[in-house]
């Protein structure tokens, strides 16, 4: 080691950089050896939730995700090595997985097929109903249980197969780098309520749609108040990794359930219903009819119970008390039939049975319709709508109605490649860069330092991004760009303002660096004051390009910017 | 280094006669002109007639704000702005296989008779890697199933859509402008700080300029404070011009860079998106260090004649430039994203005009402040 190389690397702002260097490399963690899969997010009410296995935030570091290793002491390196292992599984067995964090027993559970029979058999079942009853002299309504005798057709449920584990996983990441959609896939939704909303309110909303996609069953996502410098409101919406098109229409539902007698509001979605049945039993195509043609299209019919408040019960019980009893194909219906309501629209009618005129029931059936080219795509179609709404008819309405003014899907596997030629092409043009001022110094001593100097600036930046938990999507990249490109360009004038008159005595060092750093220190500051109002406008479309571009001037003219003329006032000297 | 010789010789007899009447030392020079060779020339142009040089840029100038002004007059709008900012949805469909483009483009209007439906491809390094499509008012998932009866089904994995809501577009639209504008303001203060002389008049242009940000940005929006806002930014470059030529000079050179950049842009039909707007920024932020350099070097310095220090700063943002272009032409070649090369292109359109107005428009606008500046410093001894 010579003096040279001893005096640099004892300098103390080169020595700033290589802990600025090392902290960012921490942040950044980066472990190409990263093994298994990792987990996005846990369905609801599956084996898997039911196991224990817990989601984690989607504001979690990458890193710290829950890592799948093994299953049944096979172990899994990938996304194909956990779906071939799946796709073996039966059901009702036990499967045993190995994380990063634990272990886990996991009872695969069927997937059922009910199919009712024309035979039909005695079922008794528990009814809550209301009576007057004498308490102390005075006349009382009172909830009584009472047991019923009814008949129903009799069913019978096939396995034909073992019910989705619940896990959505994606291959393990290798860094704490959080790769915005743009990169990594997915769907984000831009949404813009109707009215103002009070701070209140938004937070009411924003809790209230993370809940709804929760329910829904996407637990990856991020919810968020966005606004502009015109005072409008926002709320984006980012799922990651899946393309997720149809809950567009869930989050655009303000979600007003309302059921009518006589337009008379019998109840409504969220607190009128105490609970909404999701599983195989009591949810599904509805099998008393079915699916079928309807013109060219075919359509299905599903069809699952949910559970009233006894205050609803009682109004439902009151509004059919007056009602007639008529006789329709050798059933008997009231007159009025109970019209379902969703945000203001009619979405089905349902006819009365006469044996609920004037009782308070609080189990009751609500049924739905989905469509479809095929029989296949009318029942996935009508399932889909059905889940839709139980998710809205558990988590209630929205303050307000809300539009959807911007959606993206993007597809995952384009933006794979769109990394791996991100990268190809800043190495490319590094290596230009490095050509060009090759031309120009003809000296590698100085060319390299320089070259160093732009790859420690943007590993320093991308430390800055995985601390802050910022997305690097396209606009970030653009940042980066222009960051490092900004940084070359300061170095010339540092290099320049270095090299000149070299033999005069007339310039001592402290007045180069001086004159260099006016120049760079003035490009910093109106950089920066142009970037600050891009931050605020337009719905924060251009916040991720402005925020990295002002973060990587601010670490280059501070950090690595004085350790490169550091460097290079002890290679001028030697 | 051997090449600064015959930079030093001609400098040698200039130092001498620059700084007098510009008259006398083109007659000077003539007499001694013998041998020069192609570089010495090219310097002694640039010495001699950078008159010519700015008549040059503000004709161009000049065009490119009539250009312009024939854009408004006939579309309403300054730019072709694309799906991302007037609304609509855009499709792309990565698929390697070559398509005929006009046959898909017939296939689509047949089928979507009422709508309008535009395709292109996509491509990466001269390979199609896929198509693009662009519509407005219509479900994209209509077109894609209706595609994927023609080149075949296009899995989920294999496709993006993006819809864009038109108020959206528009509301992003104006207020990027506005952004741009009120960046521009606050560049066009700092540099007068820099550069400016007179405490009481910086000060006065920071409460102003601050006082156009909060009018712009603040509280609700009314073409009343805009348009006192937008009054207040000409009163304060009429400030920068009376108070620090330079400053002013630096200012009117971003501001044509710009322009020119934009009346080409329009001139090759591009269509600008919201990443669009981001390269325009990306160009002030280039061209203020060029000019910054220049300036500073012109008008702080005291040390060799002006031509000396113009050319001194030359070498430095010629390599400047350089190294940027080089990246841009890289990015532009090897990008498979629309997105950026639609950066890229912009980007290099900007530093080339970039190298023009800084080198051209700013060094000669410069020289004749300076000119004017010594004259009447003579005039008072």
């Amino acid at each position: 080691m010579n003096y040279t190389t001893k005096k640099m690397l004892t300098n103390w702002r080169v020595i700033l950089v290589f802990i600025t260097l090392l902290l960012a490399v921490v942040a950044i963690s980066p472990n190409p050896y990263a093994d298994g899969v990792a987990i996005r997010s846990i369905t609801m009410n599956s084996s898997a939730s039911s196991a224990g296995i817990e989601s984690s935030k989607p504001t979690a570091a990458p890193m710290t995700r829950e890592r799948i290793i093994s299953m049944n002491n096979i172990p899994i390196h990938n996304m194909s090595d956990y779906y071939n292992f799946v796709d073996t599984l039966e059901p009702n067995r036990t499967i045993q997985i190995k994380t990063n964090k634990g272990m886990y027993q996991l009872v695969t559970q069927p997937l059922l097929k009910i199919t009712i029979l024309n035979e039909t058999e005695q079922k008794i079942i528990n009814e809550t109903i209301f009576v007057n009853e004498t308490i102390n002299g005075t006349v009382q309504l009172v909830e009584k249980i009472v047991e019923k005798t009814i008949i129903v057709n009799k069913t019978r449920s096939e396995i034909i197969g073992t019910e989705d584990l619940g896990l959505v996983v994606y291959d393990a990441p290798t860094t704490n780098l959080r790769k915005g959609l743009d990169l990594q896939g997915g769907t984000r939704v831009l949404l813009a309520p109707e009215e103002k909303l009070d701070s209140d309110n938004m937070d009411i909303l924003l809790e209230n749609m993370k809940y709804r996609l929760n329910v829904y069953g996407l637990s990856d996502v991020v919810v968020r108040e966005v606004g502009d410098l015109s005072g409008n409101q926002y709320i984006l919406v980012e799922i990651a990794g899946a393309n997720e098109q149809e809950v567009k229409d869930l989050m655009s539902k303000q979600g007003k359930f309302e059921a009518k007698i006589s337009n008379d509001t019998v109840f409504k979605g969220g607190g009128d219903i105490t609970h909404v049945c999701r599983t195989a039993q009591c949810s599904g195509i509805d099998p008393s009819s079915g699916c079928g043609m309807s013109g060219d299209l075919w359509v299905c019919r599903f069809m699952f119970s949910i559970s009233l408040s006894p205050e609803a019960a009682q109004k439902q019980a009151d509004l059919t008390r007056n009602l007639d009893v008529i006789t329709e194909n050798g059933e008997d219906y009231l007159t009025e039939k109970i019209y379902l309501y969703l945000d203001d629209e009619q979405v089905d009618e349902l006819n009365i049975g006469a044996d609920l005129k004037g009782r308070a029931v609080t189990d009751i059936a609500i049924s739905g319709s989905g469509s479809g080219q095929t029989e296949q795509e009318a029942i996935f179609n009508s399932l889909a709508n059905m889940k839709k709404l139980q998710t809205v008819l558990i988590t209630g309405s929205l303050p307000v109605k809300l539009n959807i003014i911007k959606t993206d899907n993007i597809s995952p596997s384009l933006g794979n490649e769109f990394v791996k030629s991100a990268l190809i092409m800043g190495l490319l043009s590094l290596v230009a860069v490095l050509l060009i001022l090759m031309i120009r110094y003809r000296k590698l001593k100085l060319v390299i330092p320089m070259i160093i100097t732009s790859i420690v600036e943007s590993v320093a930046l991308l430390g800055v991004a995985a601390v802050i938990g910022w997305n690097l999507d396209l606009a970030a990249i653009a940042g980066i760009i222009i960051a490092v490109g900004t940084g070359i360009n300061d170095q010339i004038v540092i290099t320049d303002e270095a090299l000149r008159g070299e033999k005069s005595e007339a310039y001592d060092w402290k007045k180069k660096i001086k004159n260099a750093f006016f120049i760079v220190m003035g490009s910093y500051f109106t950089m920066g004051v142009a970037m600050i109002p891009l931050m605020f406008a337009g719905a924060g479309l251009l916040k991720g390009f402005a925020l990295t571009t002002v973060i990587g001037f601010s670490i280059g003219v501070f950090i690595t910017r004085p350790a490169y003329a550091a460097i290079i006032e002890l290679l001028t000297k030697e | 280094m051997g090449d600064e010789q015959p930079k030093e010789q001609l400098s040698g007899h200039i130092q001498h006669t620059c700084e007098h009447k510009p008259e006398q030392k083109n007659a000077e020079i003539k007499i001694e002109k013998p041998k020069l060779s192609l570089k010495q020339s090219l310097i002694h142009f640039y010495d001699t007639k950078y008159r010519k040089i700015l008549f040059f840029t503000l004709s161009l100038l000049i065009l490119s704000v009539f250009l312009i002004g024939l854009k408004i007059a006939k579309t309403g709008d300054f730019v072709e702005k694309d799906i991302s900012l007037s609304g609509g949805m855009t499709i792309t469909i990565f698929h390697e296989q070559s398509y005929d483009i006009k046959e898909l483009q017939n296939y689509l209007a047949s089928q979507f008779p009422d709508k309008q439906l535009s395709i292109r491809s996509l491509t990466q390094l001269g390979k199609t890697v896929g198509i693009i499509v662009e519509g407005t008012d219509i479900d994209s998932d209509k077109v894609i199933a209706s595609l994927g009866q023609k080149i075949g089904t296009i899995s989920a994995e294999d496709y993006s859509v993006s819809m864009m809501g038109s108020s959206l577009g528009n509301t992003f639209f104006r207020e990027t402008l506005k952004a741009i504008f009120v960046s521009f303001m606050f560049m066009g203060l700092v540099v007068f700080l820099y550069f400016g002389e007179n405490l009481k008049m910086k000060f006065i242009a920071t409460i102003a300029t601050f006082i156009v940000g909060a009018m712009i940005f603040g509280g609700t929006t009314s073409i009343i404070k805009d348009f006192i806002a937008y009054i207040l930014g000409l009163g304060l470059i009429t400030l920068y011009y009376k108070n620090n030529r330079p400053s002013f000079i630096m200012i009117l050179t971003v501001f044509a860079d710009l322009v020119v950049t934009l009346a080409v842009v329009n001139l090759l039909g591009m269509k600008i998106s919201t990443a669009g707007i981001a390269s325009f920024l990306m160009i002030i932020g280039y061209c203020v260090e060029t000019n910054i350099l220049l300036t500073t070097k012109v008008t702080k310095k005291k040390e060799g004649s002006v031509i000396e220090r113009i050319l001194d700063a030359f070498k430095t943002g010629f390599i400047m430039t350089a190294t940027a272009v080089s990246a841009v032409l890289i990015a532009l070649v090897f990008t498979q994203s629309d997105v950026i090369k639609e950066i890229m292109a912009i980007l290099l359109i900007g530093l080339i005009a970039d190298m023009i107005y800084t080198w051209g428009q700013n060094v000669a606008l410069l020289r004749i402040y300076l000119e004017k500046k010594s004259a009447n410093h003579e005039l008072h001894n």
